[in-house]
């Protein structure tokens, strides 16, 4: 089993210490979430289902929303979250 | 919760007790060199510009005031060539009625020319090098502390594993009435909401807004269309998504409780505790200066890249964020004091690195030299700000 961290207890989000394939299973300290594709250290993976245009949360804050449904166990990033500052 | 300390005559605490010999100008640090050379101990601080930049005037003698009346210092040599804006002998009072030290200033073109400056200021520092010799640590609450944080060469670890640790030492110190600050206002460009909300009153919850929105469009300014990379395309190869989630890494060191006020660079910390932010840039050595005048008696700063930056006058502890870069840079006993990044390759949990730091806090509090020290890392900057926003 590979292992993650959650920042904050608050987050939506956790993050892989080492590289995850994709049906590997990341332990969080107890949680367990099945990757549903591969995920490199140290991105982001869903710790649960994520609407679209739901807040995405990591530190306990706000980094963006969703510009996709995002499944439980997949790879959070660029492709499927984005926020309106500064990035455009 | 007490550490042990140099109690000073106007009741601030240091965790060091170094004599410093200071250049008012920059046309004086041959002269501070010179001292130096013949006066092994004494810490020498070089000043980075001269004297009539536009603009910048005020924040020069804030900070050099600032810096001179530092609780780690026991007595400050101020060498002014005489033709600069401010005097010395005015500002060396200024110093000994903020902080009760005792000071010895010259002025080259009033008192004789270099070389009997040279020779004066070399007696006077052994004498207070002599003096400094005798003070003892004493018990001092942790109220007393200022703790200055920051993070440079940093990596897509630092905002994981490094700037929560210190994130935790930030609550600690806060836990028991001592004061943090955060700094590198450009790191928090996307998180204005997030630290308004924290802050003690609305009147505070507006500074940060402002200071926030201000350095935004400076960094707009400076940055034009390229403003956008901010967040580079290294830091999304490394798992940042958007500028909030590098900001929220960044201001994580200031852990999670209220922020109380909102400093300019460089100003006294005088009686504020909590979390402050103090307004400045991210470019280390000028944040360190500013953090150091205000009155941080110790830094604890961040680095994924491996920065070996220490400061002059106050113990600098280096937290690498990876185990690659601390191993890299010689491991245990190497550049680096803590490896946050135990976490991801030894399986630490992020609260037990917590700890480790608040325990090293202690020790180097208690005078344990951090690697800068150990190494003569300090170094003899002291970069005052310029009107630059990064």
């Amino acid at each position: 089993m590979k292992r993650g961290i959650i920042i904050d207890p608050r987050d939506n989000v956790g993050i892989v210490c080492e590289n995850v394939l994709a049906g590997e299973t990341v332990d969080f300290a107890g949680l367990n979430i099945k990757a549903l594709e591969d995920i490199e250290l140290p991105h982001k993976i869903a710790l649960r289902d994520i609407g679209l245009g739901d807040l995405v949360v990591k530190y306990g804050g706000t980094i963006g929303y969703a510009t996709a449904p995002i499944k439980k166990g997949a790879h959070v990033h660029v492709h499927n979250v984005d926020s309106e500052q500064m990035m455009k | 919760m007490n550490f042990m300390g140099y109690i000073r005559p106007n009741g601030r605490v240091g965790i060091r007790n170094h004599v410093i010999a200071i250049a008012n100008c920059s046309c004086a640090n041959g002269i501070i060199n010179r001292i130096a050379e013949k006066v092994p101990g004494i810490i020498p601080m070089i000043h980075t510009y001269g004297c009539s930049i536009p603009g910048e005037f005020d924040r020069w003698r804030r900070v050099l005031i600032g810096v001179c009346s530092n609780p780690n210092i026991y007595g400050v040599i101020l060498v002014g060539v005489g033709c600069e804006t401010d005097d010395a002998k005015e500002i060396g009072k200024m110093i000994h009625e903020r902080s009760g030290m005792p000071v010895f200033a010259q002025i080259v073109q009033d008192d004789g020319g270099c070389e009997p400056v040279i020779e004066r200021c070399i007696t006077q520092a052994r004498v207070l090098l002599t003096q400094a010799a005798s003070c003892r640590r004493e018990p001092a609450p942790l109220s007393k502390l200022v703790l200055g944080t920051q993070c440079g060469g940093s990596d897509a670890l630092s905002g994981i594993t490094a700037n929560p640790a210190i994130g935790y030492v930030s609550d600690f110190v806060v836990e028991n009435g001592g004061t943090v600050l955060l700094t590198e206002v450009a790191e928090m460009i996307g998180t204005e909401n997030i630290l308004a909300e924290r802050a003690r009153t609305p009147a505070v919850a507006d500074k940060i807004r402002r200071i926030i929105e201000a350095e935004e469009l400076e960094v707009r300014k400076y940055l034009g269309p390229e403003a956008s990379r901010i967040i580079a395309r290294g830091n999304i190869a490394g798992g940042l998504t958007t500028i909030q989630e590098k900001a929220l890494g960044c201001i994580r060191k200031g852990g999670r409780s209220q922020i109380t006020d909102v400093l300019e660079y460089g100003e006294a910390i005088g009686g504020r505790k909590g979390l402050v932010i103090m307004r400045g840039p991210g470019y280390d050595p000028v944040s360190l200066t500013g953090l150091f005048s205000t009155g941080a008696q110790v830094l604890f700063y961040s680095t994924g890249r491996g920065n070996p930056l220490g400061y002059p006058a106050a113990p600098c502890i280096k937290i690498c964020s990876n185990s690659k870069t601390y191993y890299a840079m010689g491991g245990d006993g190497g550049d680096m004091d803590i490896n946050a990044g135990a976490v991801i390759t030894e399986g630490l949990s992020p609260e037990a690195l917590g700890k480790r730091c608040v325990d090293f806090l202690l020790e180097v509090c208690n005078g344990r030299e951090t690697v800068p020290e150990k190494h003569g890392l300090g170094g003899a900057l002291c970069v005052f700000s310029a009107s630059t926003p990064l």
